[in-house]
Order: structure tokens, then C-alpha cells, then sequence
């Protein structure tokens, strides 16, 4: 039972109450915000009315449970779709309309348009026609946040892999971007590169 | 449960639904001499007409079907005398039709909305 100190406590609660009136609800979340190199991502899922899809909070989860997951949203999903902003385009407009640019990308890349919008955080993505709703820790409570955190996860997690080969001093593919000790130690030895956001304070 | 207490969990529904869109609810059932607007809602200056149809069951066809060539006639003449007396600016006119299916025990089980639906 969900007391009221503790509302929205099971994932998918929060969402049910939203199916009542809505049949395309599109879970927004982004990755690799906070990294230091890299750019940032954000997905998009628009999963059917009382999905019970088996997603959790998708900071719980190995790199390999959530590559299984990704492939299950996909099948199960109405439409998903991810967007990404550049490290040039983090360094224009900063750290934060750089990630709305990602998130409406994503929005505009779904097949379905979305009825509604939850994303996850508490700052709503400005100038967005469709109505929206923020939900802290979104990808712990909502089915929809937490399978669109995954998209934006995984398919990060592998262009980084992929930027690990162009750049290989670096340990990309490891720490995906990440400020790790490791990362720091690297940026110390061998500078940055192109793609470190400048901006950020990278030691 | 009588017709008029289904009618009424259907509006209560739509009301809902259009607030829950963004939606600012102007009017609910506006009375005219040969008829009524269900709904009149607007959001960032498009006027919204909504014909609410209820139904308990679908066994006389969708409910949607409810809304003849005559009705939508009907409506059509109360949006313009309504528009005739609205004071602000009106960037665009719409009609939708929400139908909506409520069961015995007053739950509803199934919607369907059909924005500029004439």
C-alpha cells in the first residue's frame, strides 16, 4: 500500500493514474550530463496504457542487464527514439539547453506524437507545445522514464565505445566520458581532446 | 444508474481530460434556446466546441456515431453565436467529439477523442 508519506513508491504507479486519460505518453531522460567529454543523449519511450514492462531504475542496473532491457523496450514500446546534442553544441549554449536540445530532438525523432510528457528531473523542457510533467527521480517511479533512461544509456554507452577507437588515450570506452580518477589521470598526462567540453572544470 | 447520472460522469471525465491537456475550461453545458454546448474549452487562443457523447454500453454502435450530419449543424450554429459574443482574440475554431464508455458501477472503461472531427 502506498502510504502517503510515501506515495508513487512502485514503479509504474505514478503512470497509471496518467493512462486514464491519456494513450501516448512519452517517458523523457537524458545521459551523460554531468560527463566531461562527449555528447549528451536523451530517449524517448512511449510505452502502451498499463505496460508492466520489467524496467528498473535503470542506475541499478550491469551494462549488459540494460543492453537486454533495450532490446525487450524495443519490442514492447509504441515508438522510442533518442536525440543527441554535439560537445560543440554543449559548448555553445551550455550544459543545460544543450540537454533540452537532445530532449526535444528525441521528441520530434518518435513516430507517435506524444499526448503527454513526463521527463524526468524538475526543470520542465521549455517552449514544448505538448503538455509536460517533471517527476524527480522520474526513472524510479515511472515505467516510461526509466525505459527512456535506458535508450539514452545504452546508445551513449556505445557511441563512446565507438569515440574509444578515434581516441584511444583516453579510456572512453571505460569510463564513458565520466570524471573517474582514471579519466582525470589521463586528461593530466595527455591534455584534452576535441571532444572535452572546455567549459567544463575538467580537473 | 439513470441516464442523466452517466451523462454527468462522462462530463466530469472530459473535463479531466481537457484540463489534464492544458486546456482552460470555459464553459460546461451552455445553454442555447435550440440546444447545448457540452464543453467550450480554449488553449493559446484556439477555441475548442466539445460534443461529450456517453454511453453505458456500445451495443447501438460507437458513440461516436451519435453525432449526425443535423447535429453537427446544430453545433456548429451555437459556436457562432457564441463566437458573436466572445470579447477575445480567437486565433482558431475546433470541433472535437470525446466518447466515452462507462460501466455499471460508474468506471469508465474506454474513451475514444477525435480532435476536428467535423
Amino acid at each position: 500500500m502506498a502510504s502517503s508519506k510515501n506515495r508513487y513508491c512502485e514503479i509504474g504507479e505514478r503512470e497509471r493514474e496518467f493512462w486514464h486519460y491519456f494513450r501516448f505518453i512519452a517517458g523523457i531522460d537524458e545521459a551523460g550530463r554531468g560527463a566531461l567529454a562527449g555528447p549528451v543523449y536523451a530517449g524517448a519511450v512511449i510505452l502502451p496504457p498499463f505496460s508492466s514492462i520489467p524496467v528498473k531504475d535503470s542506475k541499478l542496473l550491469t551494462p549488459k542487464k540494460r543492453e537486454g532491457l533495450f532490446e525487450v523496450i524495443k519490442k514492447e514500446a509504441i515508438a522510442w527514439s533518442f536525440g543527441f546534442s554535439s560537445v560543440e553544441e554543449i559548448e555553445e549554449l551550455g550544459i543545460l539547453k544543450a540537454t533540452f536540445l537532445a530532449m526535444k530532438r528525441a521528441i520530434i525523432n518518435l513516430q507517435v506524437e506524444p499526448e503527454y510528457i513526463l521527463v524526468d528531473g524538475n526543470i520542465p523542457i521549455p517552449e514544448l507545445s505538448i503538455p509536460q510533467e517533471t517527476v524527480v527521480k522520474g526513472d524510479r517511479y515511472c515505467l516510461n522514464v526509466a525505459s527512456a533512461s535506458i535508450v539514452a544509456k545504452v546508445l551513449r554507452d556505445r557511441f563512446m565505445k565507438e569515440l574509444d577507437k578515434s581516441y584511444p588515450l583516453y579510456g572512453f570506452g571505460k569510463h564513458k566520458g565520466y570524471a573517474t580518477r582514471e579519466h582525470r589521470e589521463k586528461i593530466k598526462a595527455f591534455g584534452i581532446s576535441e571532444i572535452h567540453r572546455k567549459s567544463f572544470k575538467l580537473l | 444508474m439513470n441516464k442523466k447520472e452517466i451523462g454527468d460522469i462522462g462530463e466530469k471525465f472530459a473535463v479531466e481530460f481537457f484540463e489534464r491537456r492544458g486546456f482552460n475550461i470555459l464553459h460546461k453545458n451552455l445553454r442555447f434556446k435550440f440546444g447545448e454546448l457540452d464543453l467550450v474549452v480554449e488553449k493559446s487562443g484556439i477555441l475548442v466546441f466539445v460534443e461529450v457523447k456517453t454511453r453505458s454500453n456500445n451495443n447501438f454502435g460507437e458513440p461516436i456515431e451519435a453525432v449526425d450530419y443535423k447535429k453537427q449543424e446544430k453545433i456548429k450554429k451555437m459556436a457562432e453565436m457564441f463566437l458573436a459574443n466572445y470579447k477575445k482574440i480567437v486565433k482558431g475554431v475546433r470541433f472535437d467529439v470525446l466518447s466515452v464508455i462507462v460501466l455499471p458501477e460508474g468506471k469508465i472503461s474506454s474513451w475514444e477523442y477525435i480532435p476536428n472531427a467535423f
